[in-house]
């Protein structure tokens, strides 16, 4: 029988400095977690939406299995470079598919689970996520993400925290403060999963400890605002290539002072290719905007227009709306107005898209790929109405179909095929070709 | 026996539509077993479930992606072609991740203008219903019965009435009463052999969804007393359990199929189905707050409770399993649907180990229930139960 080709894939190239420090982030942040957990102290295991300022008040060394399912989709068993070695979110899925979850499932929990069933967790990239004390998971931005979870839990015997985030579909949810009624509700969710972590392990809830910590998450915030409004610069300093890998400090260790200081290394570093207009390619031609999470296991086709002089600028898949001013007189409650107001989660298609369009102005967009995440329901939806809204005003967009973190899925040559007809098509519109 | 109910269902739209001409009243239609239609009935509106149809999609597509449960697009395609037109408002429940966006794709491809004052709206088309994802735990019940009173105001400003909470207890005694009839129903059904089919069971209870509550017990009524005199008793089959996805006139085909191959299906977990009924209203508590108990007792697929330790949907399926004697296990999964997909493999695992009953998987697209491949699966799954 003929061996099938491996999939082609390939990390980006990085442009910015810090962003080649994230690799070694990661590692430290994985080993620390492993020491934590070997001195006895509580780990848990997160969904990346929850507010993980209550972990870092609270002694908790949170683990994240979607960012471990992302790593799982770019490493191959112990560290092998040969692609003729799967991948280990491909391994995984494939357990988890053994066991009747379907291959529509959504590729995060197909791997999660599948780590899961396979029992070692210390078989894994990083060495694994260590066995966790609880999980907390998030009712926001898709079904999966408690699913998933409750199914994890079960099965490895854990308490699960399910976090309900009222969903906002009032349109022009960014200008209007979220209802009374929200936003009682979600404090006490908040405040149960306090009291949920304080019982499980005996750590005692401090005020001032979350207040420290929402100093510090608060001014990252504010970090990560203005790198984006430096980001709407000509030349771009910085595209999605680097901001993919840079998400990690900010959404994964927000609340810690090294997030802080990492990022505001990066804020110094943007400011300055700002200054001196240095941008990512030397003749930035047409730029664009990545829509929807990426195929975690070839991150390179962010780079893939720059041969053109096209650039990826934005993605608005990790914004970072301004925080209301501090009200440490009322942490939680600050916590639930934060997370209800400008967190990433289920905002409705309508508030979707409007802010899209806003994009499209303040970055100067001349086309956009939109990532078809045939595995991603909330992602998959929009895509479709996204397309229309945008060529409707004359910004062509192109769809690449794929999972997040399996690349069995996808079809090379057919994206190759799109981008560069794409890159075609927006330089003979802008007169260039 | 069964003609009443096949023909409303047959003609639901028709129904809606003489019943608003008749009464000069507002008719609603909504998403979701969890949606309180009992507010709507208080105020004098005919609710009305929203469902698919047979014909194949013509609108949707382009708009609401393929990867996506195929009866929530149904849905709004009979919207964009104006198919329920005839509807004054509409709710949307927070429900599965699709279905809880389709308010965004009625409005565009069946807009309709708002009533509002200086640009805040007074009477909206669409409606949002922001049922909690949590349905148990501290202040679930409080923030429910907010968003119900939400509803509630919905329904006063279509019908230019206050409501009181006589009202309310006047709709929910019907209610009650409805519950009643079909626990009662569904009791018959642990007969051995039950005197209808899994598949006349279903009739009676998806008509209720498109007719007045009080009309559908008066039925209901009749035919509970009649069906132990019934001439024509259904052929008896392999006792079966069916849990299975969005369950409107197109996917209950399946019960058919199974019922055709030899199985009858005693008992079930549809959703479009009986989750609103198997519990009771809590009369004794104020009306707003029994309907919001009633909502949130909804075992439904995509909801999760504050157990540490989740069991619910297992738990559900034990309960209405039973005393019913059953052979065997079906479950039908829409394509798509996360929620059941997420949780099957660990339903099966409990259903067989603990109940000792066999399990068969079939999966498909909404319109492909009767297919070749699902007779030739449930017939073999049938053969092996002894």
């Amino acid at each position: 029988m003929e061996q099938n080709k491996p999939v082609v894939t390939a990390a980006s190239t990085k442009s910015i400095e810090m962003a080649k420090k994230v690799w070694p982030f990661i590692k430290e942040d994985y080993a620390r977690g492993h020491q934590w957990k070997k001195e006895g102290k509580p780990v848990v295991w997160s969904c990346a939406l929850v507010e993980k300022e209550l972990y870092y008040a609270m002694d908790v060394y949170p683990f994240f299995p979607e960012q471990f399912a992302a790593l799982c989709a770019v490493r191959r068993k112990g560290g092998s470079r040969d692609p003729n070695v799967e991948k280990e979110g491909v391994r995984l899925a494939r357990i988890a598919e053994q066991h009747g979850y379907p291959t529509y499932l959504c590729g995060y929990h197909r791997v999660g689970i599948g780590y899961v069933i396979h029992g070692d967790l210390d078989d894994a990239p990083l060495g694994g996520m260590p066995r966790p004390d609880f999980m907390v998971t998030s009712s926001t931005a898709c079904d999966v993400r408690y699913k998933w979870f409750e199914d994890m839990a079960r099965r490895l015997n854990v308490p699960l925290f399910v976090l309900d985030r009222p969903e906002r579909h009032e349109f022009g949810f960014i200008t209007r403060r979220p209802e009374q009624r929200a936003l009682q509700y979600y404090k006490t969710q908040l405040e149960d999963c306090l009291s949920f972590i304080e019982r499980l392990t005996g750590h005692r809830y401090d005020a001032d400890k979350l207040n420290e910590v929402l100093d510090w998450s608060y001014r990252l915030n504010e970090l990560a605002q203005e790198i984006l409004e430096l980001r709407r610069a000509v030349p771009c300093p910085m595209s999605c290539a680097d901001e993919f890998t840079l998400m990690y400090p900010w959404m994964y260790k927000p609340g810690t002072r090294e997030a802080y200081e990492f990022y505001r290394e990066l804020r110094d570093e943007i400011r300055d290719r700002v200054q001196n207009k240095i941008g990512v390619i030397p003749e930035e031609k047409f730029r664009l905007m990545w829509i929807g999470l990426p195929n975690w296991f070839n991150m390179a086709v962010m780079n893939y227009f720059e041969k053109y002089g096209g650039i990826f600028v934005r993605s608005p898949e990790y914004r970072a709306l301004p925080y209301p001013a501090r009200t440490p007189d009322d942490p939680v409650g600050e916590l639930a107005y934060r997370y209800l107001f400008a967190g990433y989660g289920a905002y409705g298609m309508l508030n979707n898209i409007d802010e899209i369009l806003k994009d499209v102005v303040d970055y100067r967009i001349d086309g956009a790929v939109l990532s078809y995440l045939i595995t991603c329901r909330p992602h998959a939806f929009r895509q479709g109405e996204v397309k229309h809204v945008l060529e409707d005003r004359g910004i062509p967009t192109v769809s690449v179909e794929g999972d997040l973190v399996d690349e069995r899925s996808y079809a090379e040559a057919q994206v190759k095929n799109r981008l560069d007809a794409m890159a075609e098509m927006i330089l003979k519109k802008k007169g260039i070709l | 026996m069964f003609e009443k109910f096949q023909r409303v269902i047959e003609n639901r739209h028709q129904v809606a539509k003489e019943w608003k001409e008749t009464t000069g009243r507002p008719v609603m239609g909504y998403f979701c077993c969890v949606f309180p239609e009992e507010v709507l009935y208080a105020a004098g509106i005919l609710p009305v479930r929203i469902v698919g149809s047979n014909e194949p999609i013509e609108a949707t597509d382009g708009h609401m992606t393929p990867y996506g449960c195929t009866f929530c697009r149904k849905c709004v395609d009979l919207a964009a072609r104006g198919v329920y037109d005839y509807l004054d408002a509409v709710f949307v429940s927070n429900t599965c991740d699709l279905a809880s966006n389709i308010d965004y794709w009625w409005r565009e491809l069946a807009p309709r203008e708002d009533v509002t004052i200086a640009d805040v709206p007074v009477r909206q088309y669409i409606n949002f219903y922001n049922y909690p994802q949590k349905i148990t735990g501290k202040n679930a019940l409080s923030y429910t019965m907010n968003e119900i009173r939400g509803i509630q105001q919905v329904a006063e400003r279509y019908t230019r009435t206050f409501l009181s909470e006589d009202d309310l207890r006047r709709s929910l005694e019907v209610y009650r009463e409805h519950g009643r009839l079909m626990r009662e129903l569904h009791e018959i059904r642990k007969q051995v052999p039950p005197p209808l089919t899994g598949y006349e069971a279903w009739m009676v209870e998806y008509s209720g969804l498109f007719m007045p509550k009080d009309e559908h017990n008066r039925l209901l009524a009749d035919l509970i007393h009649s069906l132990s005199d019934r001439p024509d008793k259904p052929v008896p089959g392999t006792r079966l359990y069916l849990s299975a996805s969005a369950a409107d006139e197109v996917t209950a085909d399946l019960i058919r199929l199974i019922e055709e191959c030899g199985g009858q299906v005693v008992s079930e977990d549809i959703s479009v189905h009986s989750s609103f009924y198997w519990s009771e209203y809590a009369m004794d508590r104020p009306p707003l707050e029994a309907v919001a108990r009633h909502s949130l007792s909804v075992p439904c697929a995509r909801s999760t409770t504050s157990d540490p330790f989740q069991d619910m949907r297992y738990q559900h399926i034990r309960k209405t399993m039973a005393d019913y004697r059953i052979q065997g296990v079906i479950f039908y999964i829409l394509l798509q649907c996360e929620c059941r997909a997420s949780e099957f493999p660990y339903l099966k695992e409990k259903i067989q180990s603990e109940m000792d009953v066999p399990v068969l998987l079939l999966d498909g697209d909404y319109f492909g229930v009767g297919s070749e491949k699902n007779r030739t699966q449930i017939q073999a799954f049938l053969e092996m139960i002894p």
